[in-house]
């Protein structure tokens, strides 16, 4: 038999009952923001697998989201328009990700399509892959793209777009990965398709 | 030149971290809700004034903020017709409730341009990652014709499909079960043969028929 598991996104001022009322379920998960855990699972009066993320970090909650469902089953369904607005996107950007269902109830019911998509940018170019893959952190510009492979004018072109994708931090000797950058180099890098 | 369209909710000096992170502004849309007391609207109207001080015009754009499926297609379009005149189009969620920030980053996940958002707190703007993500990877032309079908004839059967489209039942089958395990689709027994099933489209399909 299928086991639903129903993921409910939520801070202090959230109604639980809502989402649990509305989306069957067999199991339950509740993600928090960072130190209300306890308070709102006790709340709840329900055992519940609890995951606390930083409130006000979408690509953190991003990254916590992806985690727990990627050990969930396919028939996870999340309830996103609780938490914060951080909370909320971060878990909209996880269910696009790993291809889940993500449902807002407030007012009309609606879910999102299941999309499987790879945070990956399907628009970064060799050049771009190679300059992420080597900024590892904070690097010269010349000893980038050494190590990246390219000629400097290449490297250069492309620490331009990664820096317009909001990849890139850089100024006249110097590049470092965003939070964003390190994000993708994770998703590409460290965990290629 | 770059077009920013932000939504807006009840704050907007939010707008304004979104409008500096980019660079060759051009122009700035405002998408803000049609609620009934006007907060929202007097917010996108300060934001406006906010931007015409940068020298920056902006037009508003009023939207049913908890219609996800209706605000996404409307911000597509918009990104559309900017991208058609050969804009560069940014996505900035810069407040509005769940439903329209969901619906811009929706938006700018299916038309492939970068999505930004001002943190609550900080008031920083940080781009989001971006999705690889297209309707005609998961719609392939068949599938998109039964979900069409099925749309357009809602409490359908599978043999309904079959027939209309002079489709083999085993492919009906796959495709509307990929419908289905992808949300598209939804089936409840037929009271009049409990083997069959009458599917309906979800309201939330139309954003991938939108192509």
């Amino acid at each position: 038999m299928t086991v639903r598991t129903l993921v409910v996104v939520a801070a202090a001022k959230d109604d639980l009952a809502a989402p649990r009322r509305k989306l069957g379920y067999d199991r339950l998960a509740l993600v928090a923001p960072e130190g209300r855990g306890r308070a709102l699972a006790s709340a709840l009066g329900e055992e519940a697998t609890v995951l606390e993320v930083p409130p006000d970090d979408v690509l953190g909650c991003l990254r916590a989201m992806e985690g727990l469902l990627a050990g969930l089953p396919d028939s996870t369904r999340v309830a996103v328009d609780g938490g914060t607005g951080a909370m909320s996107l971060g878990a909209v950007l996880a269910c696009l990700s790993r291809g889940v269902e993500a449902w807002f109830l407030e007012h009309k019911p609606v879910c999102l399509p299941v999309l499987r998509a790879m945070p990956v940018a399907g628009r970064f170019g060799g050049d771009e892959l190679a300059v992420l893959a080597a900024l590892d952190g904070r690097r010269a510009h010349g000893d980038l793209a050494r190590r990246a492979g390219l000629p400097l004018a290449r490297a250069r072109a492309a620490m331009l777009s990664l820096r317009r994708h909001g990849a890139l931090g850089s100024d006249a000797t110097q590049a470092w990965p965003t939070d964003l950058g390190s994000y993708y180099r994770k998703a590409l890098v460290e965990k290629p398709d | 030149m770059t077009v920013v369209l932000a939504t807006v909710g009840f704050h907007p000096e939010k707008v304004l971290p979104a409008l500096r992170s980019h660079e060759d502004k051009e122009a700035l849309v405002l998408f803000h809700d049609t609620d009934a007391d006007g907060k929202s609207k007097r917010a996108a109207r300060a934001a406006r004034e906010d931007a015409r001080r940068l020298g920056l015009e902006a037009e508003l754009v009023a939207v049913d903020a908890f219609d996800l499926v209706a605000t996404c297609l409307r911000l597509r379009r918009e990104i559309r017709k900017r991208s058609a005149a050969r804009r560069e189009v940014v996505v900035s969620i810069a407040g509005g409730t769940r439903v329209l920030q969901a619906a811009a980053l929706l938006a700018g996940v299916l038309e492939g341009v970068r999505v930004t958002h001002v943190n609550e707190r900080t008031n920083v703007a940080q781009s989001l990652p971006l999705l690889r993500l297209s309707a005609a990877e998961i719609l392939s032309p068949k599938r998109r014709r039964v979900l069409l079908f099925v749309r357009d004839r809602p409490g359908c059967q599978a043999r309904d499909i079959a027939q209309g489209l002079s489709l083999a039942k085993g492919t009906v089958s796959h495709h509307v079960r990929e419908l289905r395990r992808r949300g598209l689709v939804e089936g409840e027994p037929d009271p009049d043969d409990s083997r069959s099933e009458r599917l309906r489209a979800v309201p939330s399909a139309e954003l991938l028929l939108a192509e």
